[in-house]
């Protein structure tokens, strides 16, 4: 059913996108001329280049260093290949534990009902008023540790409910369907039935929610790592270079516009497979 | 359908991301010329008047809050610039020397140094009217040193005869202070303290009218009430947000302060600061990222209206004496010669004024020819490793612990860079400013931080008696956090706080320095400078190296806003 | 007439659990996992003063019993009872103002801010949303849908930055950060801010108006009025706009949260002296009063919204409201 999506070329511009970014991160740090941490500080801040007029050392000014040096001389182009490899982790490491607990939650509550059913998606309505953002710096700010799985757990378990609400109507559609009634009545365990005709369907809403959930991870844990709450210093991620180099803005624009457009092309990437997907299945929204 | 053309997204899409590489790689050069440009100069200009003029507002900010406005209570930069515009001490500090103020002059002193008698002005009124008088200054110092103030100040005068018998109860006063006349007060030391006429210009010692702080109606924190140029308007405080303070009209100095309002903003983050006071929005800042700090060093149409001036503080690495690695000198000496001071100022823009010692260069004591000045030397520091037992490295890895802001985390990475080429190996730990404070102050708790000091006031003792001070050594509530305990220094700093010949103290704080740079409880690295710009319309204003943002007696020459043009 | 009173006791009851339980969860995460003391004690405080801040928070006692003083059900360390139900919400641990008076000041500003940016969303969302539903399937159509895709995209802070820089600073069309001072000053300085705040929702609204328009567009009784001859602009307007609203104004009472996010952003950029920036100041020094108290405001104002919003949806709604 949802795999009618790959037909429409939002989907695989979207696909090649994220891809591609992918590719940069998990990828493009074997082929880093630099460790993300080195600090070049004769080649890149030598020669008192800051204490004049200079910026860390630009473009095509030093050799072995494209895109040149941050404020401490670390090589850019390292940093923001190993930058995205955090700035994924946290997207799809986030999503999935928002996608598996939507799932579980959803498919539970839409095949079994009952008390649970009512008290699971109270919760759901619960969290959906909560404010996201304030609750997430309250946690960075009281764990402290600035830990990137901690992050990923935290935005997870902030973020599993419009999945699961959505997998538990589809669930309810699918227990309704004739054949598995009749599967039903013949039956089949329940275990079952999820696994071979609730999964399959729900797979659909849970791929275009998945992808845009993966965007919206990628904007948290920059809007995070922006206000300072983000994952720990030593490790680069896209929202930290950013907040970095906003100390040089006027001066070497490129350490804030390099990692902004990093994080601009993943969340367009996903949100444009998202998109895609969703008018591919439901064509009303064409 | 009527779906947006995929191919037409892409393109779009294509030509933004390739515009913005574009931007991006290029730097400076293509972005300026694309740009609108940035006003080159001040956008507001003074309207030329040589003499003073009263009236108008001066507009400043912090990134902080102040905390709170009794200043017996206060002891952070941010509520002492709010604190001076509204109160007045015996004495005051101008170019980091003690000069009279609500005194009359500086005090008579007797030769054994012990008697101290303060002959105050019979002019100074406090706000509510009431002149001031010696038992307003009897009063204050008692409620200061009453333990139920809760006042940090009490180390500053705990040479005060009979102030450790008030304090556990067992006094009713200070058998130390006396007043003789209404206007002159005795002050009378168990011993020569030569810290104690410092001390007396800290806001600790700022006299307050009684029948104000006494009112139980009265929140001292928020409800100030002074005999400074500057009065906090009614509900003129918003807490974290601004405080509005209007001209004393009574004020004692005369003809003083010249302008009618003072606003003092909390809070400002660095960008939005420097934004608003380029465009004429704020009279001065101090805070500035390195690219704007960088810019007004160049800006050809700032230089009049910047100063750069160096502050009284020391910074380093601090490490803790009684937990492994840094229980063995040979580490900690490892670990000041591995630090590349040159470097570290190079990723600075050059804002560090750089050390190897304990005493920054204003303080008597400090010396320039140092015999063990700590200096960056990796051979020296490898050899030290290997007397440490450590040729090969330290195995374990250490926690250095570091403040939240982005200066601490830059200090921290240039710091574990630095030490993994002796072989130790460090990762980071950012607490808040809070936990920090609390958990270093802690008996074998935190290893290794990142740490400065600013002095209390301008004298070795604000440096060494605080911090190396074995006496300063406590379980829970330790200011000698690098818990360096050394008898022979002891002696050293206690004979140095008696002696009375100005000569021979520095020769003993120089031999001070020498023993704490030698066994390097702190990698030194160095002293920090402020840097401040101010709009053109900004008279009579001048950096005070002990007190930051003195603003009480500037005056506003008629702000004209030109443009962008030179007048 | 029983039936909405049944429906307006039902919705009070569930705002207060949902109130209730952003409570607990911030007052768990404030006191029971965090420290709020190292927060109130700020620079140069001593152990033993840490210890007396417990014993006075009352933070020697179960965090239950912490919950139920704070709420006002059972007494406090003092013995007195102070809590939500009797209005009270403690003082800031960092300067001691009662955290009512701070809220309730900052509040308008806020208010303010976000009045604003829900305004420019809807307006432009749904000026934008129709004219792309007009103009469907041709350049203009394509152009609009990728500028608001485009926003959707962005981080809301990045947009911040460079509006702060470029519209504010250079070029001086709005002032650079900062609330002024009067009214009218105040809403001149909530320009900027409003509109950065307000992108991400015009965005999301002109997609959803856009999509609705086009179904609405298509359904048999629109067509029928279409070919009774009536005005395109009046088939467009009381047919399609009316019914794709009803969605959008669900949406905006669903979105307040997000717009409380984006408000902590915001206001820390452009320096609005909010609730926002007042809750990224209080969780950073940890002043854990502040961030509960700003947890109930903010609970509490969500749910107002999202009653508005049912209300509002029931009167654009026939359907609804029958």
């Amino acid at each position: 059913m949802g795999w009618r999506g790959w037909r429409d070329s939002r989907v695989l511009v979207g696909l090649v996108l994220v891809v591609a970014v992918v590719a940069v991160a998990v990828v493009g740090p074997w082929f880093s001329p630099h460790a993300p941490d080195t600090q070049f500080r004769e080649q890149l801040l030598g020669n008192g280049a800051l204490g004049t007029r200079g910026i860390p050392a630009g473009i095509g000014d030093v050799t072995g260093h494209p895109l040149g040096g941050d404020t401490l001389g670390r090589d850019v182009l390292a940093r923001l290949l190993h930058g995205g490899r955090v700035s994924l982790t946290v997207a799809f490491v986030g999503s999935l534990v928002a996608v598996t607990l939507g799932l579980l939650v959803g498919m539970y509550t839409g095949y079994v009902g009952g008390a649970w059913d009512r008290l699971l998606m109270r919760l759901v309505d619960l969290m959906l008023s909560l404010p996201f953002l304030l609750i997430a710096i309250a946690v960075q700010a009281v764990v402290a540790s600035s830990n990137i799985w901690s992050l990923c757990i935290m935005l997870g378990l902030l973020s599993w409910m419009t999945l699961a609400r959505i997998v538990r109507a589809k669930t309810q559609q699918v227990k309704g369907l004739e054949y598995v009634q009749a599967a039903r009545s013949m039956g089949a365990s329940p275990v079952r039935i999820v696994f071979t005709h609730v999964l399959p369907n729900v797979l659909g809403p849970v791929w275009i929610l998945g992808t845009s959930l993966a965007a919206s991870m990628i904007l948290a844990e920059s809007a995070l790592s922006y206000l300072g709450l983000g994952v720990a210093p030593p490790t680069p991620s896209w929202g930290s270079m950013l907040r970095e180099g906003q100390e040089l803005l006027g001066y070497a624009p490129r350490l804030v516009l390099l990692p902004g457009l990093m994080i601009l092309l993943a969340v367009f990437g996903f949100n444009l497979m998202g998109e895609g997907l969703r008018d591919a299945q439901d064509p009303r929204h064409g | 359908m009527g779906s947006p053309r995929p191919r037409v997204i892409l393109a779009l899409f294509l030509v933004a991301g390739l515009g913005a590489t574009a931007l991006g790689l290029c730097d400076r050069v293509s972005l300026r010329s694309l740009l609108p440009q940035a006003p080159q100069g001040p956008r507001v200009w003074g309207a030329g008047h040589r003499d003073p003029q009263y009236g108008g507002t001066f507009v400043f900010g912090a990134g902080s809050n102040v905390r709170t406005l009794d200043p017996h209570v206060a002891y952070d930069q941010l509520s002492y610039t709010a604190i001076r515009l509204m109160f007045d001490g015996l004495l005051d500090y101008q170019d980091a020397k003690l000069v009279p103020s609500i005194a009359e002059s500086l005090p008579e002193v007797s030769g054994d140094g012990t008697e101290l008698v303060f002959r105050l002005r019979r002019n100074v009124r406090f706000h509510n009217g009431r002149l001031l008088t010696a038992a307003d200054v009897d009063w204050s110092m008692h409620r200061m040193l009453n333990p139920a103030t809760g006042s940090p100040g009490f180390p500053f005068f705990k040479k005060l005869v009979g102030v450790h018998r008030f304090r556990e109860g067992t006094a009713a006063r200070i058998a130390g202070i006396e007043v003789l006349d209404s206007h002159t007060i005795a002050f009378t030391l168990t011993e020569a303290d030569q810290a104690f006429l410092n001390a007396m210009a800290l806001t600790f010692a700022y006299p307050l009218p009684r029948e104000h702080y006494d009112d139980r109606n009265v929140d001292a924190q928020t409800q100030p009430l002074g005999t400074g140029p500057f009065v906090l308007k009614p509900g003129g405080w918003e807490r974290g947000v601004r405080l509005t303070f209007q001209r004393f009209e009574r004020y004692w100095r005369p003809g003083l302060p010249y302008v009618d309002q003072m606003v003092y903003l909390e809070n400002l983050g660095r960008e939005v600061a420097t934004l608003r006071f380029r465009s004429g929005e704020l009279s001065t800042t101090n805070a500035f990222s390195l690219a704007d700090y960088l810019w007004f060093q160049s800006a050809k149409a700032w230089q009049p209206y910047v100063a750069k001036e160096a502050e009284a503080t020391i910074w380093g690495l601090v490490m803790n004496n009684e937990i492994p690695p840094f229980d063995n000198v040979h580490v900690r000496r490892a670990v000041a010669h591995a630090i590349h001071r040159e470097q570290w100022n190079q990723a600075k823009a050059g804002q560090l004024r750089l050390t190897g010692q304990p005493l920054p260069p204003q303080i008597a004591g400090h010396d320039p020819q140092l015999p063990h000045e700590q200096t960056y030397d990796l051979a020296l520091a490898k050899q030290e490793m290997a007397l440490a037992g450590y040729p090969g490295g330290y195995p374990h890895t250490i926690a250095l612990w570091i403040g939240e802001g982005d200066a601490s985390r830059l200090y921290g990475e240039l710091a574990q860079a630095d030490l993994a080429r002796i072989g130790l190996r460090i990762t980071l730990k950012p607490v808040s400013f809070a936990v920090y404070l609390q958990e270093t102050a802690k008996r074998g708790q935190v290893p290794f931080f990142f740490s400065g000091w600013n002095q209390d006031y301008p004298d070795a003792t604000s440096f060494f008696d605080v911090l190396w001070h074995c006496g300063s050594i406590s379980d829970t509530g330790s200011n000698n956090t690098s818990f360096y305990c050394n008898p022979e220094l002891d002696d050293l700093l206690d004979g140095a706080r008696r002696t009375l010949d100005p000569r021979q103290r520095e020769q003993m704080y120089r031999r001070a320095s020498n023993l704490v740079a030698r066994d390097a409880p702190w990698a030194f690295i160095w002293n920090s400078t402020t840097f401040e710009a101010w709009q053109p319309y900004v008279k009579n204003y001048r950096i005070n190296p002990v007190v930051a943002g003195d603003y009480r007696f500037v005056w506003i020459d008629g702000p004209v806003r030109k443009g962008d043009a030179k007048p | 007439m029983s039936s909405v009173l049944r429906f307006a006791v039902r919705r009070a009851g569930w705002a207060m659990v949902v109130v209730l339980a952003s409570v607990t969860l911030v007052f768990t995460l404030m006191y029971g996992v965090g420290d709020p003391c190292v927060g109130k004690l700020g620079a140069n405080a001593r152990p033993e003063q840490l210890q007396a801040c417990h014993v006075q928070l009352g933070m020697d006692r179960p965090l239950s019993v912490q919950l139920l003083g704070y709420l006002g059900i059972t007494p406090g360390p003092d013995g007195v009872r102070h809590g939500l139900l009797q209005g009270e919400l403690g003082e800031s641990l960092v300067h001691g103002d009662p955290v009512t008076e701070v809220v309730w000041r900052r509040l308008p500003r806020t208010a303010l801010l976000g009045g604003l940016a829900l305004l420019f969303q809807v307006v432009l969302g749904v000026a934008i949303g129709v004219a792309a539903a007009v103009y469907r399937g041709k350049p203009m159509d394509t152009l609009l849908m990728s500028f608001t895709f485009l926003m959707i995209s962005i981080p809301g802070f990045l947009l911040g930055i460079f509006a702060l820089h470029g519209p504010a600073f250079l070029l001086g069309w709005f002032p650079v950060g900062g609330y002024g001072v009067g009214a009218m000053d105040h809403v001149r300085h909530a320009l900027l801010p409003s509109m950065v705040l307000g992108a991400l929702g015009a965005a999301t609204y002109a997609r959803l108006m856009r999509g609705e328009l086009v179904d609405t567009l298509s359904l048999d009784h629109v067509r029928t009025a279409r070919a009774k001859g009536l005005s395109p602009t009046r088939v467009l307007w009381v047919h399609g706009v009316r019914n794709a609203l009803i969605p959008v104004v669900t949406l905006i009472g669903l979105d307040l949260p997000l717009l409380v996010s984006g408000a902590i952003v915001t206001e820390e950029i452009f320096a609005w002296p909010g609730l926002g920036k007042l809750a990224l100041e209080s969780v950073v020094a940890m002043d854990a009063p502040i961030v509960v108290g700003l947890v109930v405001v903010i609970s509490v104002a969500v749910q107002l919204g999202n009653v508005t919003a049912d209300l509002a949806t029931a009167w654009l709604d026939p359907r609804a409201r029958q």
